[in-house]
């Protein structure tokens, strides 16, 4: 289980990544290696070139701006856990973070990192998309941002171009309630199913609801039918929106549990987010 | 290191002894702390980032150093188990998985120590702190309650 | 018959039955244990193996150009030149009704499992050799693959053309009146059992140095081998290498648990590779290939049947097991032992049940080969002996203890129908001793009480006997061969500090602590004081291998006899010294005193120097040679038993669970340290609860294994830990050193249906029985939501 030959370069510059990316049509980003370097070692990944972020400045660091928290690529799971910022202004956002794998990874995961790889079953996309998050990525032909719901196209795929780097991921931070929950059947295992909602509560009815499942179905997914179904009903009135996410989403079969298990597991993290929400209202 | 290179030079400290190499940039860190330190004390029990065995602390921080690349370690500060004691006396955590017989065959100790290590130096953990922090580490020999008893007293004895 | 070796001399505990610290832990803690990958041997070259992709396959083409050019690759092998020096290795068991297979070092022609040798590649490093293997090409012709046992015992394919009806083992007995037990049942409880594929899973994984001098014909082999005595005979018996020159070396080992008692192909390559290309050659096997071929564990399909009389005792059981064998038989244990022993050994478990039908058959299948891991045959088998208990149990309403009650043997010596005799046991106790600890209605209490507020608690009891001590009159006990001994060497240096070599190994045990506890007690001499080797290379000693529980009993006697005899001239020669009578003396706390009459005493220290240096000192043909070895064999079979209840929690949302706490009552007799007991059953338990809930080798339908990584293969990490209450019972044996037996396999042998059972309780307002394991979260909800 050793990695393949590859050529190293750890630019020091965004400009410079884009370019030794653009040089080499099989170049793989390294930003952590908490998925890439056992792929590697698994062989199952064989860049011939791998070009490290670790040298870029700036590509680290958590702000709040105007609403936006913005997480550089290269921040790690730990930190953005650990972050008194992030713990003040989106305490949900700090305790997702921490229902990613073993606190030995968190602390070389990053969130670009996990961004870009957009496995089915990580957290950061589906609260990405429940958010209605950002990336703000820079290639060789200028900067654009692309938002989550145009990002993620399917499992491990994304819509960035081969010479695109993530440099931050964007958060709006928005009064909105952020809810992200998850079933493990162990400690820091993948997710059986995940599931981030946001929403706005008002005279205790859920509003601008966006719902996003990860884990449970083949990529990472919004769930239009069970908001639509949600969208201005209270808490308790929510037999719709159960079924619709039941209904909606093609729920995947794996050694880990059938598709009926995923729906049924689903269901019940959607339930729980729902009496979150109950409660949230009872308390408003 | 803006050229791509097979290989790659590296500049580490590791348990307070500086060392300057040129690696091949598929080294793991590892492979590298064993194969070319000749720190046989961290161990490899899957490659794959699962078992913990290979779990050092890089800048204080537990990591796996089999999901790292040497190059990626370049100008940090790491601590393996070869460092825990001082002079000829076992570290306090040491010495209570020794009274708590948390080892058997002693794979998988290393691993553990160093996540340990770093969540006693960070305060006091509960016995839930243990928990979640150890559960990214197998072990197959003890049934794991040794070692949660093993840290909670050296917890206890830390002085913070 | 018997025989001097199997006489163990008395002892008085007084180091046996403390909590020893092990000496060896401030070395492994401190990093400077030395693993078989940590050797490092001037100029070694690593090997790495290209491995069939196809479970059942003809080989058209292996194409091996590429990689023999690439820099850095000093060889590429293929099962041709494999086998110009060895045809295979043959594997069977020693019953009726067993066909032998042979499994060659790398395969020719036909692949018969996935993960099955195909190519070696020896290259300068580790890296490059996996470039190379990346660059042999081999082609297949795609055969049927044989994956489902019972059916490949009633016809179809074969996975291995030696096996041509797909039957590697098929045999059977009828004891006692079973019809009429059937016929005249009040009930009868029934069921199917799956008990799933596992890998032991040793968080080292395996690994082979080999290391040979052309000019001494001398070879060194390191490998973790709980058999390395055996391994060595190998050498010589398929590889033709001198047994005088040969020498196995064991270095500290992580774990084996059964899978490293086996002889493996890569074992056998890698001496004629290092003779071959004369220089030393190394192979740490990844954790992939680790899942893929090391032996898998454990899987069994069996049927049962237990025939109850009206007051609800067990009279009669029919049980048929069949193992999942995979490709071959994996010396020495094969893929028989398994289900042989489930069906053979344990149906009547700690039950007075006079009649059974035991039938017993090893289906050879495309997957990798079976062998051993923890608790053999004996975990599926009480798996389904204690599951079926506690469905009678709920047919009977009576309660799990009280079911156990109805039928548990109660007088000794107990002989089973199947022959085997138990001298003694504490088995009534066993069960009235758990009763008490889990306070049986305090937890009906508890478990009403959360149902009605919509949480679900369950108690499972697991009862067993285990054969411990695995030794010749244990085989012959069960119609089994095999003979067993183990050496022990006792040297007692001018100083009096004492060096012990023994023919076990070591794969964390604690045995150094524990044989020098017992050569403490023989001697009299402190702990720090003696020093013992184990097995660590096999220059030393006899070993049958650390197998079958048998390590303290059978090291232990070996150790006793061996220092008794120093023992013998040390009191002579006190007795000279002291003018005293040999029968006064005693050896204690460094000295030689003689009983009764205080004050008069020597110390062990000058007692040893006078042996060396102080002729004057001697009584009358006395002879100074302060070193013993003699072997240990015990006369008769030796059987540990116990049991453990578990109280777990299903949860509604997920079915995911989890155990709250396992109570473990355990009889081994004596205790030589009760830290080391301990730490055999809570790992061993936890294996169990993985066995139960977590672990499972999957195969997809075209013979594709689909767990190869430790993210797939799932095995409990320590939020699936519970907290631990055990109680030590002691039932001496009357023919052990100290009256100690063994017990390292029983937390697994028992936790499993411990663990199946407590499902099934807190499941038990469902209706819903589970016989399968492991429980899957899926089957709970299920149960759950009716
Ligand atoms: S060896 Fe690194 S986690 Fe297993
Ligand atoms: S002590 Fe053996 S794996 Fe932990």
């Amino acid at each position: 289980m050793k990695s393949p030959v590859f050529a190293y370069a750890a630019p020091n510059t965004v400009a410079e990544a884009c370019s030794l990316l653009a040089d080499d049509e099989d170049a793989k980003l390294l930003a952590g290696g908490q998925s890439l370097v056992p792929l590697l070692a698994l062989r199952l990944a064989a860049p011939t070139t791998l070009v490290d972020l670790r040298l870029v400045p700036a590509l680290t660091g958590i702000t709040h701006d105007q609403g936006v928290l913005r997480l550089g690529a290269m921040t790690t799971h730990r930190s953005i856990e650990r972050s008194p910022l992030v713990q003040d202004v989106a305490p949900a956002i700090a305790e997702a973070a921490a229902l990613i794998a073993h606190p030995q990874v968190r602390t070389r995961g990053t969130i670009g990192g996990a961004v870009a790889h957009a496995d089915a079953a990580a957290e950061w996309p589906a609260v990405l998309l429940a958010m209605d998050g950002h990336v703000e990525v820079t290639g060789t032909g200028g900067s654009r941002s692309i938002s989550a719901g145009d990002l993620f196209m399917g499992p491990f795929m994304t819509s960035l171009e081969p010479d695109e780097v993530i440099t931050s991921v964007s958060l709006p931070i928005d009064g909105r309630e952020i809810w992200v929950d998850e079933h493990q059947r162990r400690h820091g295992d993948y997710g059986l199913s995940i599931l981030a909602m946001t929403y706005q509560l008002s005279d205790g009815l859920i509003t601008d609801v966006r719902l996003a499942v990860a884990g449970a179905t083949g990529s990472v997914t919004r769930a239009p039918e069970a908001e639509a179904a949600l969208e201005g009903r209270a808490p308790a009135d929510s037999n719709d929106a159960i079924t619709a996410l039941a209904a909606e989403l093609s729920y995947t079969s794996d050694i880990h549990g059938s598709a009926d298990y995923r729906r049924d597991i689903t269901t019940t993290l959607f339930q729980r987010a729902l009496r979150a929400a109950g409660e949230r209202s009872g308390q408003a | 290191m803006t050229q791509p290179a097979e290989h790659v030079s590296v500049q580490v400290e590791v348990n307070g002894r500086r060392y300057q190499r040129s690696v091949m940039a598929r080294l793991t860190l590892s492979d590298f702390l064993r194969d070319e330190l000749g720190l046989t004390g961290t161990k490899v029990g899957c490659e794959h980032g699962v078992c913990g065995a290979c779990t050092i602390l890089i800048d204080d921080e537990p990591a796996r150093s089999c999901l790292m690349l040497t190059v990626q370690a370049d100008g940090k500060k790491i601590r393996t188990v070869e460092s825990l004691a001082s002079g000829r006396e076992m570290s306090p955590l040491q010495a209570c998985f020794q009274k708590h017989h948390a080892l058997q065959c002693g794979f998988c100790t290393a691993g553990f120590l160093m996540s340990a290590t770093a969540l006693l130096e960070e305060g006091q953990p509960t016995r839930e702190d243990i928990v979640e922090t150890l559960s990214g580490h197998y072990c197959r020999c003890t049934g794991y309650s040794p070692i949660i008893d093993a840290v909670e007293e050296a917890a206890a004895k830390e002085p913070s | 018959m018997s025989f001097p070796h199997s006489q163990s001399p008395s002892i008085a505990a007084r180091s046996i039955g403390a909590r020893v610290p092990r000496g060896d832990d401030p070395r492994l803690l401190t990093g400077r244990g030395q693993y078989l990958a940590d050797i490092v041997l001037p100029g070694e070259l690593h090997a790495c193996f290209v491995r069939s992709s196809a479970a059942h396959a003809r080989i058209t083409r292996v194409t091996t150009d590429e990689a023999r050019a690439l820099d850095g690759v000093v060889a590429v092998w293929t099962g041709e030149d494999a086998a110009k020096f060895c045809e295979g290795i043959v594997g069977e068991l020693e019953v009726e009704g067993c066909f032998a297979t042979t499994m060659p070092l790398l395969a020719r022609d036909i692949v018969r499992y996935v993960g099955e040798p195909v190519a070696v590649v020896v290259a300068e490093s580790r890296y490059v050799a996996e470039d190379g293997c990346d660059l042999v090409d081999v082609d297949y012709e795609p055969l049927e693959p044989v994956l489902h046992p019972r059916s490949a015992l009633e016809g179809g394919p074969s996975a291995n053309e030696e096996l041509p009806d797909n039957v590697a083992l098929r045999g059977g007995k009828v004891l006692g009146d079973v019809e009429g037990a059937f016929n005249d049942a009040a009930r009868v409880i029934e069921a199917t059992f799956h008990s799933g594929r596992l890998s032991a899973g040793p968080m080292e994984t395996r690994g082979v140095i080999a290391s040979y001098d052309w000019t001494s014909r001398r070879l060194r082999l390191w490998t973790g081998s709980q058999m390395p005595h055996y391994i060595k005979y190998c050498l010589t018996a398929y590889l033709g290498f001198p047994e005088n020159e040969c020498e196995v070396l064991t270095p500290d080992t992580g774990g084996g648990f059964g899978q490293k008692a086996h002889i493996f192909p890569e074992e056998m390559l890698l001496p004629l590779l290092a003779r071959e290309l004369d220089r030393p050659v190394k192979w740490v096997e990844d954790r992939r290939e680790n899942l893929m071929t090391a032996t898998h564990a454990h899987e069994q399909f069996i049927d049962i049947a237990y025939a109850f009389d009206s007051d609800a005792r067990a009279t009669g059981v029919r049980i048929r097991a069949t193992g999942d064998g995979g490709a071959y038989h994996q010396p020495p244990w094969s893929m028989g032992v398994e289900p042989w022993c489930t069906a053979m050994v344990t149906p009547t478990g700690v039950y007075d049940i006079p009649a059974a039908d035991l039938t017993y058959e090893a289906a050879a299948t495309n997957k990798t080969p079976i062998g051993a891991y923890r608790g053999v045959g004996y975990m599926a088998g009480t798996l389904v002996r204690e599951c079926l208990m506690d469905d009678a149990a709920r047919a009977f309403k009576l309660s799990p203890f009280d079911i156990r009650r109805r039928s548990v043997v109660r007088e000794f010596p107990w002989t089973n129908p199947q022959g085997i005799v138990y001298d003694e046991g504490s088995w009534l106790q066993t069960i009235d001793e758990l009763e008490r600890m889990v306070d049986y209605p305090a937890f009906l209490e508890r478990q009403a009480a959360l149902r009605a507020e919509g949480r679900f608690i369950g108690l499972g009891l697991s009862v067993f006997v285990e054969s411990s001590g695995e030794s010749t009159a244990m085989g012959k006990a069960h119609d089994l061969g095999g003979i067993y001994h183990d050496t022990a060497t006792v040297k007692m240096e001018p100083n009096g500090s004492v060096t012990v070599t023994i023919g076990l190994t070591t794969q964390g045990q604690g045995h150094r602590t524990t044989m020098a506890q017992v050569v403490a007690d023989s001697l009299g001499v402190p702990l720090e004081a003696i020093t013992v080797r184990a097995a660590e290379s096999t220059t030393y000693g006899w070993g049958s291998g650390t197998v079958g529980s048998r390590g303290a009993v059978i090291a232990g006697g070996a150790v006793l006899r061996a220092s008794n005899v120093i023992r013998t001239k040390l009191v002579a020669l006190a007795a000279s010294m002291l003018e005293a009578d040999p029968a006064d003396i005693d050896l204690v706390d460094g000295a030689a005193v003689v009983l009764g009459v205080p004050g008069s005493s020597v110390s062990i220290i000058d007692l040893a120097t006078a042996v060396y240096f102080d002729q004057s000192a001697w009584p009358a043909d006395f002879d100074p040679t302060l070193e013993a070895t003699l072997a240990y064999d015990p006369a008769r079979p030796i059987f540990s038993n116990g049991g453990h209840a578990m109280i777990v929690e299903v949860a509604p949302e997920t079915g995911f669970v989890t155990v709250e706490k396992v109570f473990s009552v355990e009889d081994c007799g004596t205790v030589i340290n009760p830290d080391i007991v301990e730490g055999q059953i809570r790992g061993g338990v936890v294996q169990g609860i993985g066995a139960a809930l977590l672990e499972r080798l999957v195969y997809d339908d075209s013979g594709q294994l689909v767990t190869t990584t430790l993210l797939d293969y799932h095995m409990p990490s320590m939020d699936f830990s519970p907290p631990f209450e055990i109680h030590h019972l002691e039932t001496p044996s009357s023919h052990t050193p100290g009256g100690i037996k063994g017990m390292g396999e029983s937390g697994l042998i028992a936790a499993p249906a411990a663990v199946l059972n407590a499902v099934n309780d807190a499941l038990s307002h469902t209706g819903t029985v589970l016989h399968d394991i492991p429980i899957t979260p899926e089957q709970v909800l299920r149960a759950l939501r009716g």
